[in-house]
């Protein structure tokens, strides 16, 4: 994928940068939605987030003669649009605080539970999905349907980074330049925000959350009551409550 | 390397930029740790599903000012 993608993005720039209308209509259609989620992280209005991104474009306008591809394309037009929803986010003062706090999903954020960090020592171990072809599974839109919803479900500091890392694909660099956090940061709020999307997938495909839950996978009947008691078949299970 | 220790370097190792000494260590874990085995493999898949996500049909709704703008901007330049 890498020199491929390379060459089509330079590819992309050099006709961007000559006034190809059509190379320019492309961008737009493909990555406007794209703007107006990472916007929506930073504001709860809906309107505003698309306002955030028609400015984001006309900087793009502005800007692409200059543009020197130092930096990736998506990573230089997230640069925009983030330095653009800082200030018009708090001119509306409708500014939603980036700050990592602490936990403001209402979910126990550590959802691993390594014991007192010794071997063998989880709680709640894992349970395995059954997938018989895992490729397949990014093909399903109901499953992508509940990454979607799980991402747009994070709160808005894990939601950049995660929509910055794994969906755009943005370095971890490049993320903590655009977001203006330090490498820490970045990694403990990709960290936590990995760990609700697979949470929200494991509901999905191990507790049956969804019409075409998949079956096997020790097939319990139990319905999402109290997982937690049905999987203690691993090391440590003596360790309940907290 | 412990469980906790495993984990936290996870993320590293589905970016691909962890260490040499501490993937070692990790890949030791894992061999002897199903539970932390089962936890990276359903995180690769994690991340793999949002790679996968498909961009929202949505462009927008003022594409037509957007591409006039653009249109504008090359032919004051030429």
């Amino acid at each position: 994928m890498g020199d491929q993608a390379g060459r089509s993005e330079r590819d992309l720039v050099a006709r961007l940068r000559s006034g190809d209308e059509a190379a320019f209509a492309a961008l737009v259609d493909g990555l406007h939605g794209r703007l107006v989620a990472m916007a929506s992280t930073f504001t709860s209005s809906r309107a505003l987030a698309e306002d955030i991104a028609q400015e984001t474009w006309m900087a793009v306008i502005r800007g692409l003669p200059g543009f020197e591809g130092r930096s990736s394309l998506r990573t230089w037009i997230f640069g925009i649009l983030v330095k653009r929803a800082r200030t018009m986010a708090t001119r509306e003062s409708r500014y939603v605080a980036a700050a990592p706090a602490p936990d403001a999903g209402g979910e126990p954020e550590v959802e691993w539970e390594p014991g007192a960090g010794r071997k063998g020592l989880w709680e709640k171990s894992p349970q395995a999905w059954a997938m018989d072809d895992p490729e397949s599974l990014y093909q399903e839109r109901e499953v992508l349907g509940v990454v979607r919803d799980a991402v747009d479900a994070l709160p808005p500091a894990q939601r950049q980074v995660v929509l910055l890392r794994d969906v755009e694909g943005v370095s971890a660099v490049d993320a903590c330049n655009i977001l203006e956090i330090g490498e820490t940061n970045q990694r403990v709020l990709l960290h936590r925000g990995r760990a609700r999307i697979r949470r929200a997938l494991d509901r999905y495909l191990n507790e049956g959350a969804g019409p075409a839950a998949r079956n096997g996978a020790g097939a319990v009947s139990a319905p999402a009551a109290a997982p937690a008691v049905k999987r203690t078949g691993e090391p440590g299970g003596t360790g309940g409550g907290r | 390397m412990d469980c906790y220790e495993a984990i936290d370097v996870m993320d590293l190792a589905l970016d691909g930029t962890l260490a040499a000494d501490l993937r070692a260590g990790l890949d030791g874990h894992l061999a002897e740790c199903r539970p932390c085995r089962v936890y990276m493999e359903q995180l690769i898949v994690t991340r793999r599903a949002l790679e996968a996500l498909p961009a929202t049909e949505e462009t927008s709704p003022r594409r037509d000012a957007l591409l006039d703008a653009y249109r504008k901007a090359f032919e004051e330049g030429k």
